[in-house]
């Protein structure tokens, strides 16, 4: 569903910040990339929905080049960012009819609406009130909302539990693993170690543009992720050939 | 064009929920208000003026002269461009050739030390940077706020994001104005004080044509910087400056520019060289022994109308020049327009004077006998403003064109840079 192949990102100042990467989602799977800052994670997620061009390789949403056809490739995918955003002088259900109408569902009435927001979790007090009051747990739900109302087989979600207390990021989760129950391809980026062998089918360690590691649930339950992770940040491990960032220098 | 109108939906709603919009929308109306009551009062004591001169301006048999007196414009409530130097009476004497009376004093002396703040001034000034208040952020806020990101993560081109923010921003602007400004002459003209025909309803039409297509331009305009821009008080500033330069700067510079281009002589010069060709003739006069009075005036007429067409080309010049660098602006196209039509505008001085000076030829042996105590006075002199057709021809068409043109080049570039905009 989500396939990227030696996927690069060279931006304009010169930095290499995704470095020939290669993965793929399946439908009903969630992969989990790990990484410190600047580990060429959100350029990922930015390539798949075409906010930046790939200087090569390529991003493809249901065999859908994202770079040839995005607004074809953005009908198969949904986003969540790190910290959603929405019209803050509207209720959550106003954003919710007006994402929902920009997808072409200006049938879903009301309760419809209603229903989605129930279904993930936003309590029934919150449906008309104004966005601008929400928590970032609230406006997470409220996303994901926006996300499922879309109808995508894929979902993109930008580090969507960092800021949320344990109960709230637990819910998210929740609903995350109701999603791939519903068949959707999901491609997590986080810094949660702890959450992503929760949840994850497949985890991708990224580290200066590249991935330097990819295990299985199952390759997990024998392998400490935590030691992995950290010895991959500290340099220990360096299985890959010579990762870099790169300048250049005029 | 679903999509457009829905992002133009969103935007008209967040508009009307922001105090942005309450806050501009009670200062338009008010302003609105105040200038219309202004102007009407101003355009009721110049009626009153204008009555008092037409009474005086009957001609009668043994005067020296006529007066030749002009009627205000009621479209000048709107567009007060000449009308004070237009709407006064004017004595046409065989010898003194045409004398201006002074200017009509404005009900508002405050008018002689502020700009009178017509309806024109409003569009001019205010509403355009109304259109800039609601547009510096429309692509710079959304990315501020992170919402940017969520819509183009949608299958929605970025064109059409952003026509959606030009038509729900222009109507949150325009419709307010429009029933404002229409519910203000429709009051106006319940007092039964200002006559509007059809040919003024379509000139209002026009002017309102104009007015859209003029704050469209700042629309666009501040659509384009904020797209370009990294925060949304870097386009605020970047765009008071060009609003300062658009509006203020390039009329005054490119009247400036014209003036170094075609050169005019000082009007007081002029106005030296019609006494000493009155002196002239007088002398020459006196030296017959009176024998040929109307050979005298004869003369002076010639070396009168003379000096007048002399002066005409070369003003023709610099308002043609004048008009050709200023246009550069929206600001002076919007005023050649709204004057234009009101029937104020720097062609109707123009064709003001030139029938002036074709009365006082057409009339000059009728006003010459009539010195003479011999015969009936001349017919009162009529001027009625340039018909839609003319003032299209004389240049209302290609400022009407370059505003639409100016906005559609500016929402084009708009749209562009919306293309280049990262929304991350």
């Amino acid at each position: 569903m989500l396939q990227a192949v030696d996927l690069s990102k060279r931006y304009e100042d010169g930095v290499l910040a995704l470095d020939a990467l290669n993965l793929e989602v399946k439908p009903g799977e969630i992969y989990c990339l790990l990484g410190a800052n600047g580990a060429g994670k959100t350029t990922t997620i930015n390539l798949f929905l075409n906010f930046v061009e790939p200087t090569s390789g390529k991003a493809s949403i249901n065999n859908i080049d994202t770079a040839r056809n995005p607004l074809e490739a953005k009908r198969h995918v949904a986003y969540v960012a790190e910290n959603v955003m929405l019209y803050g002088a509207f209720t959550a259900r106003q954003n919710l009819d007006f994402f929902a109408r920009l997808g072409g569902r200006a049938a879903l009435g009301r309760d419809d609406l209603y229903r989605v927001m129930r279904e993930v979790g936003l309590p029934e007090k919150a449906f008309e009130q104004r966005v601008k009051s929400f928590s970032k747990g609230m406006r997470q739900k409220l996303g994901i909302a926006i996300a499922t109302i879309k109808g995508a087989p894929a979902l993109l979600l930008d580090e969507p539990t960092s800021g949320l207390d344990p109960k709230a990021a637990a819910e998210f989760l929740d609903t995350l693993m109701a999603l791939r129950e519903q068949g959707k391809a999901i491609l997590m980026s986080t810094h949660d170690i702890f959450r992503a062998k929760q949840i994850a089918d497949r985890i991708g360690i990224m580290k200066e543009g590249r991935k330097v590691m990819e295990r299985t649930r199952e390759e997990l339950e024998f392998e400490n992720l935590e030691h992995i992770y950290l010895d991959y940040m500290r340099g220990g491990i360096d299985a890959e050939p010579a990762v870099r960032r790169e300048r250049v220098t005029s | 064009m679903k999509t457009v109108l829905l992002v133009a939906r969103k935007e008209i709603l967040e508009h009307l929920l922001s105090l942005r919009f309450h806050v501009c929308a009670v200062m338009m109306a008010a302003l609105l208000a105040l200038s219309v009551f202004v102007m009407f009062q101003d355009y009721r004591v110049r009626m009153e003026n204008y009555g008092v001169l037409q009474a005086r301006a009957i001609p009668r048999a043994g005067e020296s002269g006529v007066m030749a007196v002009v009627r205000p414009q009621p479209l000048s409530i709107l567009a007060r461009g000449l009308d004070e130097v237009l709407d006064r009476g004017y004595d046409i004497s065989p010898y003194l050739g045409i004398t201006p009376h002074d200017r009509q004093t404005a009900s508002a002396s405050l008018f002689s030390i502020f700009t009178p703040p017509d309806l024109m001034y409003l569009v001019k000034v205010l509403l355009s940077l109304l259109a800039l208040l609601f547009a510096y952020d429309a692509v710079s806020g959304e990315k501020e706020r992170g919402t940017l990101g969520l819509i183009f993560s949608w299958p929605v081109s970025r064109g059409q994001v952003v026509a959606g923010k030009m038509v729900g921003g222009l109507t949150v602007v325009i419709v307010p104005f429009v029933l404002m400004v229409g519910a203000l002459l429709v009051a106006v003209t319940l007092t039964g004080d200002v006559r509007l025909d059809r040919s003024d309803a379509i000139r209002l039409g026009l002017m309102l044509v104009a007015a859209v297509c003029y704050i469209a331009i700042f629309f666009a305009m501040g659509i384009l910087v904020s797209a370009r821009s990294s925060s949304s008080p870097r386009a605020l500033v970047v765009l008071l400056f060009l609003w300062a330069v658009i509006v203020f700067a390039m009329p005054n510079i490119g009247q400036l520019v014209a003036a170094q281009i075609s050169p005019l002589p000082a009007a007081e010069s002029q106005e030296a060289l019609r006494i000493q060709a009155f002196a002239k003739n007088r002398f020459l006069a006196i030296q017959s022994h009176g024998r040929d009075p109307n050979g005298s005036a004869g003369a002076f007429n010639n070396e009168y109308d003379r000096l007048v067409e002399q002066y005409r080309v070369r003003l023709e010049a610099l308002v043609a020049t004048s008009k050709r660098v200023c246009r550069l602006s929206p600001a002076a196209s919007l005023t050649y327009v709204f004057t234009d039509l009101a029937g104020t505008g720097i062609g109707d001085l123009r064709r003001l004077n030139a029938a002036l000076v074709q009365y006082k030829t057409g009339n000059l042996p009728t006003l010459v006998r009539q010195l003479g105590h011999g015969s009936q006075p001349p017919p009162p002199f009529q001027f009625f403003p340039a018909s839609l057709g003319d003032a299209w021809r004389q240049g209302l068409g290609v400022d009407l064109i370059l505003l639409a043109v100016m906005a559609a080049v500016l929402f084009a570039a708009a749209a562009i840079a919306a293309l280049r905009t990262d929304p991350r």
